[in-house]
C-alpha cells in the first residue's frame, strides 16, 4: 500500500509534447482514475509510474522514494493491460505463478530440468500454489486453474489477468482500460466488482479509462486529462457539479452538458439566448458560455413566457427517463432536456415549449474555457 | 420459361454455381469454368509429381537401366544393400551428419542473430541485408568460391590462419601447432574435415533464411507481453526469452526446422562441384548418390531405390511438422 | 523493437558488444563475396601470391594464350580486370549461358502463373464437383519436392527424347502446387460482390481471372514471382540432370561449373568473373527492393 507522487512529469516523442507537466499526489489506498478521450495522455502517464516508459522530465515517487531509475520488475507495482497480455501457452494456474516464481526462486531453481533437482524448491512451490489457490478463490477461477486463456471468455481472462496481479501482493495496482474489450453488460457488472475488490484489498489502484462512467461510479478521486495535462482533480460528484474548465463539463457526465453563447454586460448581468440570471459576475461586458445540464431543465408546456423556446425533434427512450432533443428558438443551439415518462409522451415532436433552467443550476465558462463563478447575492 | 430465366437474378443463379453449364455466349459460365480452370494443374500435378512418385517406387523394385528394353524384377535387393553395402551405408551416414549439423546449427544462428538484430537500436537493416545475401546468391556459385578460398595453399583462409604463426597461439591450441609445423587442413580434401566443410557452406547458407524468418515471428509477438513479463519480475534477458520470445516463436521453429530439414535433405550443389561424395565417400549425400549411381552409372533401380527413401524421410517430416503444430497450438 | 521496456534499454556497453558479434558474423557472410569479387579482378600472378589489395594492382599482365597463337609479348599485355571479364566471355558462350537463363527462369514464371492462377481462382471462387478433392491433391503434392523426382523425371523425358531441351529446363516446374496455394489463400479475401458484379457487367469467368482476380494478387504475385526466379535462377541440379550433351543449352550454373572442373592457376580469375557475373544480378536487384525479396522468399511461411 503506497502512496504515488508524480512531479512535473513531461513525455516528448520526437516533436510531440504528449505530457505538458503533470503534478498528483496519490494517496495510499485511493482508488484513482485517469480520465480523458484517447490521446490525452493517460496511460502514457500509467506507463511511466510503471516504469514500462521513461519520462522526459519530472520525478515518479514511491512512498517518498524517487524510482525514476529503478526497473519496473523491482518497483513492486502490478499492472492489469487492456489486452490482458496472459501468457498464451501457459494454463491459468502458471500465469498465475509465474510472478511468484519470479520472485521467490532463484535463476537455478527456475532452470529447466535441473531446477528440479534442488533442495527446497519443492516447498517453495507449495507455497506458491497455495498463494495462487487463495486468490484464485477470491476472483471465483479456481474451477478455471488448468485451462489455457484461450479457452477463457472474456471476462475470465480479465479475472485471470486480476489475479495474477493480486496474487504478488504488490503496493499499487495499475489498471490500464481493463474493462474496454468486455461488452457492456460484463462491465457494468465489472465495475462493482472492482470496486469492491478495492475495498477487500484496501490497495491503492491507478485506473485508465477513457468512458467517464466508470470513472465516476468507481473512483475515490478522478483526473480528468486532457492533451496532457490534469485539468481538473477531485472527487467524482465534485468534479460532476463544479467542473472547473468547460471541457470538462462537456466530457463528464452523459448525455452531454447543453453548451449555449451568452453575453454578461458592464454590470456583471449575464443574458443567454434571451433568458437573463438573476446573479451577477465580476469583471466588465464580454461574451461566456453558459452549459447546464439536461436533468437541471424544467419543462413548461403550459403558456408560461419564462425561460427558452424549445422545439423538441427526436425522444430518446431510456426506461426510466426520457431525453428530448432539439433547438432553441428555431436557431443553431442544440439542447437536451431530460423528462419524466409521462412528461414526455404529453410533449408531441416539433411543438414548440419552454424550458427553463433550474435556479442556481447553470456553469459560466469564460472565452479561456475556466469557470466564471457567480458572485452570492 | 424463357423470360422467367432472364428475368431471374443473374447473380443469385450463379451463386450456385449452376447457372450455366458449357460454353455459351459470354464465354464459359462459372460451373463448367472450374473444370477447365483445375484442369490444366490437375494433368500436370497427376503426370509431373504423382505419376514419378509411383514410377520410382515401381522401379526401385527392378534393375532397370536406361537403353535396356525391359528389367528384371529384384525385390528388396536394392533397398538391402542400402543398409548392407558400406557405399550406401556411408551415404546415410554422410546425409544424416549433414542434416543433424546443418539444421541445429543453421537455426540457432538464425534465431540468434535474430534476437540480436532486433534488439538494436540502429543498424538492424544494414546487417539484415548482409546476413541476407548468401540466400540469394546461386550456391554453386557460391560453393566454388569457398572451394577457392578454402583452398590449401591459395585460398585466402589458410592463409590467414598461416599469418597466425609465430604469435604464440600454437602453444594454446594444438590446431594450430599441427597447423603451422606441417599444413593446415586440407578441407575439401582430407576426409575428416570434407563434411564439416561442407555442412559450413550449408550454414553459412541457410543461417539467413532462418534468421529472416525468426525476425517476422518476433514481429509477432505482443509486445504487452513483454511488458507484462517485466512487471511480473522478468527482468533478464534470458527469463524474458524463456517466458515469451520461445513459446511465442513455437510455429515459427517448426516451420523453420521442417524447411531447413527438407532443404538440407536436398543438398547438392556443393557436393557434386567440390568433392564430387569424397573423399572416401564421407560427403556422399542422398542427391548426389541418386545422381552419380542412376543420372551417371545408369543404375535406375538403385536410384529409385533412394528416391523413394527420400521421399518416405520428406513425407514423414511434414507428417511430424503437422502434428506438431495441431497439438502446440496455442490462442493468442 | 527492443524487447526490453523502452526505459531500460541496455546499456552502451551491451549495444557495442553486440555490434561486435555481429560484425564478425558479417565478415564471415561476406568473405566468399569479397573473394570472389576481389579476385575477379586480379592477375595470376596476384591471385596465386594473394597479393595486390582489395582491386588488384592493375599491372599489365601477360596473356600466355595469345603469345602461344604467335604473337609477340608486347603485344599481349592486357590489364588484369580487363582479362579476366573478357575471358569469362570468350572461353565458354557466357551470353548464351545468360540468355539461357533468363529465357528459362522467364518460361517458368509465366507458365506456373498461367497454370497457377486459374487453378487458385477455380478453388477460391467457383463450386464444382470434385472441388475439395482437387485441394486435397494439392495439399498432397505440397509434400513432393520435384528435386526429389528428378530421376523418374528424366527417365519419362528420356523417353520421350526430351533431355537436352529448353522443353525439358522448363517443363517439371510449370506446376508449383506453391503458388496455387498461395494464390488461393489470396483469391479468397476478395469480396464475391466484386466477381458478381463483374459477371454482371458481362465478364466471362476467363476475363473474371485476368481482369479481375490478377490486379488484386499483385504484391502476392511479385512475392512470388520473385520466389520463382531466384529459385529457378539459381537451380544447378535439374539443368545437371537433364541437360546431357548440349552446351548451348546451359543455364549459367552450368557455365561456370564448367569452368572448375580442372582448374589451374591460370583460370582462377575468369572463373571469379563468371561467378560475378552470374550472381550480381540477383544480388543487385535485391540490394534495390529489399523488402519485397525477402517478402518473396519468405512467403512459403504464409503457410
Amino acid at each position: 500500500m503506497a502512496r504515488i507522487a508524480l512531479g512535473g512529469i513531461t513525455k516528448s516523442f520526437g516533436e510531440t509534447a504528449v505530457l505538458k507537466g503533470i503534478d498528483l499526489d496519490i494517496a495510499d489506498g485511493e482508488f484513482l482514475t485517469l480520465v480523458g478521450p484517447s490521446g490525452c495522455g493517460k496511460s502514457t502517464l500509467l506507463r511511466i509510474i510503471a516504469g514500462l516508459e521513461g519520462q522526459s522530465g519530472g520525478d515518479v515517487a514511491i512512498d517518498g522514494q524517487v524510482v525514476n531509475r529503478v526497473r519496473p520488475s523491482r518497483r513492486d507495482l502490478a499492472m492489469v493491460f487492456q489486452s490482458y497480455a496472459l501468457y498464451p501457452h501457459l494454463n491459468v494456474q502458471e500465469n498465475m505463478e509465474t510472478p511468484l516464481r519470479l520472485r521467490d526462486l532463484g535463476f537455478w531453481e527456475r532452470f529447466p530440468l535441473l531446477g528440479a533437482l534442488l533442495p527446497g524448491r519443492a516447498a517453495k512451490l507449495r507455497a506458491l500454489r497455495a498463494a495462487v489457490a487463495e486468490v484464485a478463490e477470491v476472483l471465483e477461477i479456481g474451477h478455471l486453474l488448468a485451462r489455457k486463456p484461450g479457452q477463457l471468455s472474456g471476462g475470465q481472462r480479465q479475472r485471470v489477468a486480476l489475479g495474477r496481479a493480486m496474487v504478488r501482493k504488490p503496493v499499487a495496482f495499475l489498471m490500464d482500460e481493463p474493462l474496454s474489450n468486455l461488452d457492456a453488460a460484463l462491465r457494468v457488472h465489472m465495475r462493482a466488482e472492482l470496486a469492491q475488490l478495492h475495498r477487500r484489498l484496501g490497495a491503492t489502484f491507478v485506473y485508465v479509462t477513457h468512458d467517464q462512467a466508470e470513472a465516476l461510479t468507481m473512483s475515490d478521486r478522478m483526473a480528468v486529462m486532457m492533451e496532457g495535462t490534469i485539468l481538473q482533480l477531485g472527487a467524482p460528484s465534485e468534479i460532476y457539479r463544479n467542473p472547473q474548465h468547460r471541457k470538462v463539463a462537456e466530457f463528464i457526465g452523459s448525455p452531454r452538458i447543453n453548451l449555449m453563447p451568452a453575453e454578461a454586460d458592464r454590470d456583471g448581468r449575464v443574458v443567454a439566448q434571451g433568458v437573463p440570471f438573476q446573479r451577477r459576475i465580476a469583471g466588465g461586458a464580454r461574451p461566456v458560455s453558459l452549459a447546464i445540464r439536461p436533468e437541471h431543465l424544467t419543462l413548461d408546456c403550459g403558456r408560461g413566457n419564462e425561460g427558452w423556446p424549445f422545439t423538441p425533434t427526436h425522444k430518446e427512450n431510456l426506461g426510466a427517463d426520457f431525453f428530448l432533443h432539439g433547438h432553441l428558438n428555431g436557431g443553431a443551439t442544440r439542447m437536451v432536456a431530460r423528462a419524466t415518462p409521462e412528461q414526455a409522451t404529453g410533449i408531441p415532436l416539433g411543438r414548440e415549449i419552454r424550458i427553463r433552467p433550474e435556479a442556481g443550476a447553470a456553469l459560466l465558462f469564460g472565452a479561456d474555457d475556466c469557470r466564471i463563478r457567480f458572485l452570492e447575492a | 420459361m424463357a423470360l422467367a430465366e432472364v428475368a431471374a437474378p443473374p447473380a443469385a443463379a450463379r451463386r450456385d454455381g449452376m447457372g450455366r453449364q458449357g460454353i455459351g455466349a459470354r464465354g464459359i459460365g462459372p460451373g463448367a469454368a472450374g473444370y477447365w480452370f483445375a484442369a490444366p494443374a490437375v494433368l500436370l500435378m497427376v503426370v509431373i509429381l504423382i505419376l514419378p512418385v509411383g514410377i520410382a517406387a515401381l522401379l526401385s523394385f527392378t534393375d532397370y537401366s536406361l537403353g535396356n528394353d525391359g528389367a528384371d524384377w529384384v525385390g528388396t535387393a536394392n533397398y538391402e544393400r542400402m543398409v548392407g553395402s558400406s557405399t550406401y551405408t556411408r551415404m546415410l551416414w554422410a546425409t544424416a551428419t549433414y542434416v543433424l549439423v546443418v539444421v541445429p546449427v543453421s537455426i540457432a544462428l538464425g534465431l540468434g542473430a535474430a534476437l540480436l538484430i532486433n534488439s538494436l537500436r540502429r543498424f538492424g537493416d544494414v546487417y539484415k541485408t548482409i546476413y541476407f545475401l548468401p540466400v540469394m546468391a546461386a550456391l554453386l556459385a557460391m560453393a566454388i568460391v569457398w572451394e577457392f578460398s578454402l583452398h590449401p595453399t591459395l585460398g585466402i583462409v589458410n592463409d590467414t590462419l598461416a599469418s597466425f604463426c609465430g604469435t604464440g597461439i600454437e602453444k594454446v591450441f594444438g590446431f594450430f601447432a599441427d597447423g603451422c609445423a606441417r599444413n593446415f587442413p586440407l578441407w575439401f580434401g582430407d576426409k575428416d574435415y570434407a563434411i564439416w566443410a561442407v555442412c559450413f557452406i550449408g550454414i553459412w547458407q541457410a543461417f539467413g533464411f532462418n534468421m529472416v524468418l525468426y525476425l517476422a515471428g518476433l514481429t509477432g509477438v505482443h509486445r504487452d507481453l513483454y511488458h507484462a513479463a517485466e512487471m511480473d519480475g522478468a527482468a533478464r534477458a534470458w527469463d524474458r526469452f524463456r517466458l515469451v520470445t520461445w513459446p511465442m516463436l513455437g510455429p515459427t521453429t517448426v516451420f523453420v526446422v521442417t524447411i531447413t530439414t527438407i532443404r538440407s535433405f536436398q543438398v547438392f550443389d556443393t557436393v557434386e562441384s567440390i568433392t564430387q561424395g569424397g573423399p572416401a565417400k564421407t560427403t556422399f549425400v542422398m542427391m548426389y548418390a541418386i545422381y552419380e549411381k542412376a543420372i551417371k552409372q545408369n543404375l535406375i533401380g538403385m536410384g529409385a531405390a533412394i528416391t523413394v527413401v527420400f521421399l518416405l524421410f520428406v513425407l514423414l517430416l511434414t507428417l511430424v511438422q503437422r502434428h506438431v503444430v495441431e497439438k502446440r497450438v496455442h490462442y493468442a | 523493437m527492443s524487447a526490453a521496456p523502452a526505459a531500460f534499454a541496455g546499456s552502451p556497453f551491451t549495444e557495442a558488444l553486440k555490434h561486435a558479434v555481429l560484425i564478425l558474423g558479417a565478415l564471415v557472410v561476406i568473405l566468399p563475396f569479397y573473394v570472389m569479387v576481389t579476385y575477379s579482378l586480379k592477375s595470376p600472378a596476384e591471385i596465386e601470391s594473394n597479393t595486390g589489395g582489395v582491386f588488384g594492382a592493375q599491372a599489365p599482365m601477360v596473356d600466355e594464350y595469345c603469345v602461344k597463337l604467335g604473337n609477340a609479348r608486347d603485344d599481349c599485355l592486357r590489364t588484369p580486370a580487363a582479362y579476366n571479364y573478357t575471358e569469362a566471355f570468350k572461353q565458354a558462350p557466357l551470353l548464351r549461358y545468360l540468355l539461357n537463363g533468363v529465357i528459362v527462369t522467364l518460361s517458368i514464371f509465366l507458365i506456373q502463373v498461367a497454370v497457377a492462377l486459374p487453378c487458385a481462382y477455380a478453388l477460391a471462387k467457383l463450386k464444382f464437383w470434385g472441388r475439395e478433392a482437387v485441394f486435397g491433391l494439392v495439399l498432397f503434392c505440397l509434400l513432393i519436392p520435384v528435386h526429389a523426382i528428378a530421376l523418374p523425371l528424366y527417365i519419362m523425358l528420356a523417353k520421350a527424347g526430351l533431355t537436352d531441351s529448353y522443353a525439358a529446363l522448363v517443363i517439371p516446374w510449370t506446376i508449383s502446387v506453391f503458388g496455387i496455394f498461395l494464390m488461393r489463400q489470396f483469391f479468397k479475401t476478395v469480396p464475391d460482390d466484386l466477381i458478381d458484379a463483374a459477371r454482371m457487367d458481362g465478364m466471362g469467368e476467363f476475363g473474371i481471372v485476368w481482369k479481375v482476380m490478377l490486379p488484386t494478387a499483385i504484391p502476392a504475385l511479385m512475392a512470388f514471382a520473385i520466389f520463382s526466379v531466384v529459385a529457378h535462377w539459381n537451380d544447378y541440379f535439374w539443368p545437371r540432370v537433364v541437360i546431357t550433351g548440349n552446351r548451348d543449352l546451359y543455364t549459367p550454373p552450368l557455365g561456370l561449373r564448367e569452368f572448375s572442373g580442372g582448374a589451374d592457376g591460370s583460370i582462377w580469375g575468369p572463373m571469379m568473373a563468371t561467378a560475378t557475373i552470374i550472381v550480381t544480378p540477383l544480388i543487385v536487384a535485391f540490394l534495390l527492393a529489399q523488402k519485397r525479396f525477402i517478402e518473396g522468399i519468405t512467403l512459403s511461411g504464409m503457410k
